[in-house]
C-alpha cells in the first residue's frame, strides 16, 4: 500500500478513536459511538431505503455537476478571452459568488415550484460562478504562441479546442471539477432538505425531526464514502492522466 | 512568374510605437527571399503579418498558399509527442511519413519524445519537420538557425535548401545574419531600424 494511503487510513482510524472517546462522555442520544453508527449503516443498506435515496441524490449531484461544469466552463473561457465581456459581467460573477446557497434554493423553489428543475437550477446557480472564476484564470493564462501555431497550421476551431485550448485548461478544469464535486453535493443536500421528498437531504430532515442522530451520521457517512470513491476512482486518475505529459 | 505573396503595410504599431510603415513586398512563386535588419526593426512582426497571424495593422496581405512556419521558438505543443506535433499539423500523413519527416531532420526513431525531453536544437528540428511535413506552398522561417550548434545549423540549412530545390516553395526567411542571407536567398530585403 502506498505510504500516503497508509497515512490516510491511520488518520481516519484516529478520527474514529477520537469520536469514540467523545461518545463515551457525551449523552448517548446526541453522539452515538462509531460502531453503533456502522451497525445502523449496515441495516439502512440491507433493510432500509438508503440505496434508493443515495441513488436519487447522486443523480442530482451528477446532473448539477455536468450542468455547472459545462456552462461555467463556456462562460469562463468567454470571459477569459473577451476583456470587454469580462468587464461587463464581472459584477454579476461577484454578486452570484456571494449569494448564499440557501437563498438561491428558496428563491428557485418560490419562483419555479418544488420541482426537479428548480432544485437543479438552485445548485447550478450556486456552483457556476466559482467554475467561471477558476476557468477564467485558465483562459487568461492561455499561451498566444500556441494559438499562432493553430492558426498557422489551420487547425480550425474544433481541433484548436481539443489539442491546444483544453490541454492548457486541464489543470483549471480539474480544480473546478474537484472543488465542484465537494461543493455540489453539500448544496444538493440543502436543496433536498428544503424542497424535495426523496434523497439524502430529505432523509436527514426526517432524522432531524425525530432527533435521530445515529441515522443522520449513518446517512452522512454513506454519502461521504461514495463521494470519496468518486474522487479516488474517477477524478484522481483523470487528473493524473491530464498531467502525464509533464513527466 | 506570378506573385505568391503580396503585402502592403502602411502602418503597424505596438502600443503606439510605429514598428513598420510604408512597406510593400511582392515575392514570386518559388522565390527564396531573406529579410534582414537590426534587432527590433520588425522582421518577426512582418513574418507574422505575412502568415496572417497579426491582423492589427493598416494595409493588406495576399498569401493564399498552404503555409508552413518555423517560429523563432520551437512552439511545439508540450503535451504532444514529436510525432503527434507533426501529425497534428499534417493530418494527411501516416505514421511512416511522419517518421520520414523526423528522419529528414536527423531525428529518426525519436517520434515518441515529448518536447520537455528534447534539447532546444532537437525541438527546433522537429519544428522544421512540422513545417515541411505540410508540403507548404509558402515557407516562413523566423531565425531558423539561431541557438543551434554548428552541426545542427548545418543540417537544418541543408534540409531547407534541399526542400526548396526539390519542391520550389516560396520561402521568406527572417535572419539577423547577413552572411547567411546572402548564402541562401535569391533576394534580400533589408529593414531599417526606424520605419
Amino acid at each position: 500500500m502506498p505510504p500516503r494511503l497508509v497515512w490516510q487510513a491511520l488518520s481516519l482510524l484516529l478520527l474514529a478513536v477520537v469520536w469514540h472517546g467523545a461518545a463515551l462522555v457525551a449523552p448517548a442520544a446526541t453522539l452515538p459511538p462509531p460502531l453503533e453508527v456502522g451497525r445502523a449503516l449496515v441495516v439502512a443498506v440491507t433493510q432500509g431505503d438508503l440505496l434508493r435515496h443515495l441513488g436519487v441524490t447522486l443523480a442530482r449531484v451528477g446532473a448539477a455537476f455536468v450542468l455547472s461544469l459545462s456552462l461555467g466552463t463556456a462562460l469562463g473561457v468567454a470571459l477569459g478571452r473577451m476583456p470587454l465581456l469580462d468587464r461587463i459581467l464581472d459584477g454579476w460573477v461577484v454578486f452570484f459568488l456571494n449569494l448564499p446557497a440557501l437563498v438561491t434554493a428558496i428563491l428557485c423553489f418560490v419562483w419555479f415550484g418544488l420541482g426537479e428543475a428548480a432544485a437543479l437550477a438552485a445548485v447550478a446557480v450556486n456552483k457556476i460562478p466559482s467554475v467561471v472564476v477558476t476557468v477564467r484564470e485558465g483562459a487568461r493564462a492561455l499561451d498566444p504562441g500556441y494559438d499562432a501555431v493553430a492558426l498557422a497550421y489551420r487547425f480550425g476551431w474544433r481541433k484548436s479546442l481539443v489539442h491546444v485550448v483544453l490541454p492548457q485548461l486541464a489543470p483549471y478544469l480539474m480544480a473546478a471539477a474537484r472543488s465542484g464535486l465537494a461543493l455540489i453535493w453539500k448544496i444538493v443536500l440543502v436543496v433536498e432538505l428544503l424542497g424535495r421528498s426523496d434523497g439524502i437531504g430529505f432523509k436527514l430532515h426526517v432524522f432531524f425531526q425525530n432527533f435521530d442522530v445515529t441515522g443522520i451520521l449513518a446517512y452522512s457517512l454513506a454519502f461521504i464514502v461514495v463521494v470519496q470513491a468518486i474522487e479516488l476512482a474517477v477524478l484522481a486518475p483523470l487528473d493524473r492522466m491530464t498531467r502525464a505529459w509533464r513527466g | 512568374m506570378a506573385d505568391a505573396i503580396r503585402a502592403r503595410v502602411e502602418a503597424k504599431r505596438y502600443g503606439g510605437k510605429l514598428v513598420l510603415a510604408g512597406l510593400e513586398i511582392a515575392v514570386a512563386e518559388g522565390e527564396f527571399v531573406a529579410v534582414t535588419g537590426p534587432s527590433g526593426c520588425g522582421k518577426s512582426t512582418l513574418l507574422a503579418i505575412l502568415a496572417g497571424l497579426d491582423r492589427h495593422f493598416r494595409g493588406e496581405v495576399q498569401a493564399p498558399g498552404r503555409l508552413g512556419m518555423v517560429f523563432q521558438e520551437p512552439r511545439l505543443l508540450p503535451w504532444r509527442s514529436a510525432a503527434a506535433n507533426i501529425a497534428l499539423a499534417a493530418p494527411d500523413l501516416d505514421a511512416a511519413a511522419v517518421e520520414a519527416a523526423l528522419a529528414a531532420v536527423g531525428l529518426a526513431g525519436q517520434g515518441a519524445l515529448y518536447p520537455r525531453q528534447m534539447s532546444l536544437g532537437m525541438a527546433r528540428r522537429v519544428a522544421l519537420a512540422r513545417a515541411l511535413a505540410v508540403a507548404p506552398d509558402i515557407l516562413l522561417l523566423d531565425e531558423p538557425f539561431v541557438s543551434l550548434d554548428a552541426e545542427s545549423a548545418d543540417l537544418v540549412r541543408r534540409v531547407v535548401v534541399a526542400d526548396w530545390q526539390a519542391r520550389r516553395p516560396t520561402v521568406v526567411m527572417v535572419t539577423h545574419d547577413l552572411a547567411e542571407a546572402e548564402a541562401l536567398a535569391q533576394r534580400i530585403i533589408r529593414l531599417s531600424s526606424t520605419p
